[in-house]
């Protein structure tokens, strides 16, 4: 009874509507059905099911206007349920194939809504499942390896009547043809092989997406966090980590989440330069570009973003030496030295369009910086030394 | 052992430095007086936006060859922020510090980086002092503490203390501006010339000392081409100095004569020599154009401004001589002046009362400039010696041209606790400027109770003569006995041969005031006091003479 049980979630996961009626409709209770009619009842906002039954038990006889009604529901939608192929319902109160199939085709509807995907997206997404053994994609165990009163036999259990979908990473695939032949002595729910994580539940299941709304960031222009979640409720954090590519340092922001969507600014570059050795580059050569990326998580979540923000300060200053209380004089071939986070790099001032004593310096690193002239240090606001 | 301390807040020197790696480094210096500091260190944290991002704690580091002179090194994590130093001697706080480090690429378009000069006259007084804890409670005893400070700052000199100050000298000292060989001789000659000449009384030499100033040069030209030390004299007009900057470059006495004025200078013969050339224009007051000039502006350029209808020396006639140039990066000249050049934030100084705009507005090392000012007559040009002449050798062991006495006061009631006998301004190898002498009072030891003074006093008449022919060994009691007409005459009725030109007074705050005293009034008589003690003075009681130092003994034995 497992493995069918197991077959008809395996059906339902890959769309196989033959297969989940053939399934279901051979072996299932009242209870089953009332089940799936109270879920259904509920489940749409924008279409009306008015088919709830009450109390879930195998009272076949308060099952019928329940029923009826979601036949009726199920033809009055079809167009919208995307089942404008299926024939109508007969509204009789009975349950067989064809109002099977339409219990199918809500399924069917409730996923795309919940994946926020379209029926064609959804069979693409179908197409990516990779199975351990395509021979054996569902396998029946709970006889074998109940999680309830485990050791007694002949026990009701409906913690034991589950469907467990498994994740294996790549390389630690079990041995299903022993678990098919042998369920007792597959390493599967035996200890020592496989540690059992369970999945969080999602908060939304739909396509989130997360990127850098500017491509480009610099002391002016922050770097500003999108990550675009439908169903994330307002008011979940969501928290941001935030890496570059030349250190392994990580800089970890949270913020409340308005309703599908957060946003975060962020201009503390310096932090993820952490660690890195700075290094003499020569005068003319570039500094390693600064790009950055984030990962967004929320709601049981991970998403990674999209692209890149680079950052790169520019400067340009006209250097003059103060040299009394009138004189000034402007910083004319002036040999520097351009001290960032990733190090040193010499310069000379320059003169362009009639203006001289000009500090050039492009794709500068986050983080500041300091020139170091021969005769002057440039420093802030102490023994008449001046920031630049 | 003495109880060595900073006083809270008077040790601050701090500069940002590159090494090859390309990091950089917070080098905190401390400069202070005394070589041994103990349990000394540095906690330095730096925050950026508010965040702390490093925070290290840097034991003294005692590697300095300078021992005015501490160091530690901090590297910084970030170069951008705010770096507060706490330094701590032992685990009482002394100096909290906060500075700012770095800029952001959104600082401003247009950066002014302040480029102060080095200028011996404000480095007397901005040069970190710190007076340590003696424990002294009489007079007894805080005499021959005072005597000792007094005479160990004499004989150690400026070069290595003074001008380690915060305008320009940045806790440096001469070593570590690492100047090539050429560049550290004009230094070093900009330094002497300054020492020599700083603060002197604005008065013409001729009239006080009554001995025309062609004499004075022709005595000090010889004596140098003998390979002598030489002396230089204690009252200078604009003319002199120029004149003796000129003797200081080399030029001897035939080139010289009869010495600058202030007009015409450029009929000297040094300025028809190869090389030399008296620029005209008004172009050259740009120290662009001096600079760049051919041959020139450099150490000794004088820039001379005067009236031909009103003749040299008369109105607003003026000249001054260039003490530093500049020429990497941007063009300056400093010039030494007696305030005709009006160099633009020359004053306030604290050493000495300035008239800003006057010719004897005060005598000492200007700012930086990009232009000469000059004064309101035309400028007359600007005179460029050969570069072949370079310092003269000996020029640290030129004497003062006069004789000093130490008094101190107790300051309640001016009671004279002590004075010592006039002295040569030298003593063994080293030489007494006007400047070393008020460097000798700063900071001075219970200075709030007790004044020190020195009086400097110039010969006159025929003791000038003796004076200037003088070997540097010679005791001042053989002069002033031959000077002494008769010869038996007692010396306290000494009187014309010796004036009273300045006074360099301690103050209560440990800073220092040079008084001027010559009256103008050449033919004002000044009695000569204590001039070699005499008996009716009365021998002070204390301190005992074995502690007074040497130098402050004079002539006077046992």
């Amino acid at each position: 009874m497992s493995e069918e049980r197991a077959r008809s979630v395996l059906a339902l996961l890959r769309g196989n509507r033959a297969e989940f009626v053939t399934l279901v409709d051979q072996r299932h209770t009242v209870a089953d059905y009332k089940q799936i009619l109270s879920w259904c009842s509920r489940a749409f906002a924008d279409l009306a099911f008015d088919c709830d039954p009450g109390p879930i038990d195998d009272n076949a006889f308060t099952a019928i206007e329940p029923l009826k009604r979601f036949q009726a529901a199920y033809n009055e939608n079809k167009a919208a349920l995307g089942a404008s192929s299926q024939l109508d319902l007969a509204v009789d109160g009975d349950i067989g194939p064809l109002t099977w199939g339409a219990i199918f085709d809500v399924y069917e509807f409730a996923l795309t809504d919940e994946l926020g995907e379209s029926a064609t997206r959804l069979v693409e997404l179908r197409g990516n499942l990779v199975f351990v053994d395509d021979q054996r994609k569902a396998l029946g165990f709970s006889e074998h390896h109940p999680v309830d009163q485990i050791g007694r036999d002949g026990v009701r259990s409906q913690t034991n009547r589950r469907a467990e979908v498994m994740f294996f990473e790549p390389g630690e695939e079990p041995d299903l043809a022993l678990a098919e032949s042998d369920p007792d002595i597959s390493e599967i729910y035996l200890p020592g092989a496989f540690r059992h994580i369970t999945l969080p539940p999602m908060l939304s299941a739909k396509p989130w997406k997360a990127r850098w709304v500017e491509g480009n960031a610099n002391i002016d222009l922050p770097g500003r966090l999108l990550l675009t979640a439908p169903g994330l409720p307002a008011g979940t954090t969501v928290t941001f980590e935030i890496v570059g590519t030349i250190s392994e340092a990580v800089a970890v922001r949270s913020v409340a989440a308005a309703a599908g969507r957060a946003e975060l600014e962020f201009d503390e570059w310096e932090l993820l330069l952490e660690g890195v050795e700075p290094k003499q580059f020569q005068a003319g050569e570039s500094f390693t570009a600064q790009r950055f990326g984030f990962v967004a998580h929320a709601g049981g979540r991970s998403v990674t973003a999209n692209n890149e923000v680079t950052y790169a300060d520019r400067v340009r200053q006209r250097l003059r030496f103060e040299l009394n209380d009138e004189d000034t004089v402007d910083a004319e071939d002036l040999k520097y030295v351009l001290v960032t986070l990733l190090g040193s790099r010499p310069g000379t001032t320059r003169e362009v369009e009639s203006v001289s004593g000009l500090l050039l310096e492009e794709d500068l690193p986050p983080g500041g910086f300091v020139i170091v002239v021969e005769d002057v240090t440039a420093l802030g606001g102490q023994r008449g030394r001046q920031a630049i | 052992m003495e109880d060595r301390q900073f006083s809270d807040g008077s040790v601050r020197m701090i500069d940002l430095t590159v090494k090859a790696d390309g990091r950089i480094t917070l080098d905190y210096r401390l400069v202070h007086p005394f070589p041994f500091v103990e349990d000394v260190k540095c906690e330095v944290t730096h925050t950026l936006n508010g965040r702390q991002i490093s925070s290290s704690v840097t034991k003294l580091n005692e590697t300095h060859q300078n021992p005015w002179v501490h160091r530690m090194e901090q590297p910084l994590k970030h170069v951008q922020g705010d770096v507060k130093i706490l330094l701590k001697i032992g685990n009482t706080t002394k100096l909290e510090e906060t500075v700012q480090v770095g800029a952001t690429a959104a600082a401003p378009a247009v950066v002014a980086l302040a480029q102060p000069a080095q200028r011996l006259v404000k480095a007397l007084t901005s040069t970190p002092q710190g007076t340590p804890s003696f424990q002294a409670t009489t007079v007894e005893e805080r005499l021959p503490i005072m005597m000792k400070w007094i005479t160990d700052r004499l004989d150690r000199g400026l070069l290595d203390t003074a001008w380690l100050g915060s305008d320009g000298g940045r806790g440096l000292d001469l070593d570590e501006l690492a100047l090539d060989p050429t560049a550290r001789e004009d230094e070093l000659w900009a330094r002497r010339v300054a020492e020599m000449l700083l603060s002197l009384p604005y008065a013409l030499p001729g009239t006080f000392y009554q001995r025309n100033e062609t004499a004075i040069y022709k005595a000090m030209s010889e004596r140098i081409e003998q390979n002598r030390d030489t002396f230089f004299p204690l009252t200078v007009q604009c003319q002199q100095t120029c004149s003796l900057a000129l003797l200081t470059r080399g030029v001897p006495f035939q080139l010289l004569k009869p010495g600058c004025n202030a007009g015409q200078t450029e009929g000297l013969a040094i300025f028809k020599q190869a090389g030399a050339k008296w620029h005209k224009g008004d172009k050259f007051k740009s120290a662009k154009e001096a600079l760049t000039a051919s041959p020139p502006a450099g150490p000794a350029t004088l820039f001379e401004f005067f009236s031909a209808v009103k003749g040299p020396n008369k109105g607003g006639a003026h000249i001054g001589f260039v003490l530093r140039t500049h020429t990497k990066g941007w063009f300056g000249l400093q010039t030494f002046d007696t305030g005709g050049l009006n160099a633009p934030g020359r004053a306030p100084v604290d050493l000495m009362q300035v008239a800003i705009g006057q010719l004897g507005g005060g005598i000492f090392c200007d700012p930086w400039v990009n232009r000469i000012r000059g004064t309101s007559e035309p400028f007359s040009g600007m005179g460029v010696i050969p570069s072949s002449f370079r310092p003269v050798p000996r020029l640290a062991e030129w004497w003062p041209l006069g004789f000093t006495r130490l008094i101190f006061r107790r300051r309640s009631d001016n009671k004279r606790l002590y004075a010592t006998p006039l002295l040569w301004m030298h003593h063994k190898s080293e030489s007494y400027a006007q400047a070393r002498l008020a460097w000798s009072l700063v900071a001075l030891p219970f200075a709030d109770e007790i004044e020190a003074a020195w009086e400097i006093w110039i010969p006159r008449k025929a003791f000038v003569n003796l004076a200037m022919q003088a070997e540097r060994t010679t005791p001042l009691r053989e002069i002033l006995q031959t000077a002494n007409k008769p010869p038996d005459r007692p010396l306290r009725d000494v009187t014309t041969e010796i004036l009273n030109s300045a006074n360099v007074v301690g103050k209560p705050n440990g800073k220092v005031n040079v008084v001027k005293i010559l009256s103008g009034d050449k033919n004002k008589s000044d009695t000569l006091p204590w001039g070699i003690r005499n008996k009716d003075e009365g021998t002070p009681p204390f301190p005992p003479f074995e502690l007074v130092p040497e130098y402050l003994r004079g002539d006077e034995t046992a």
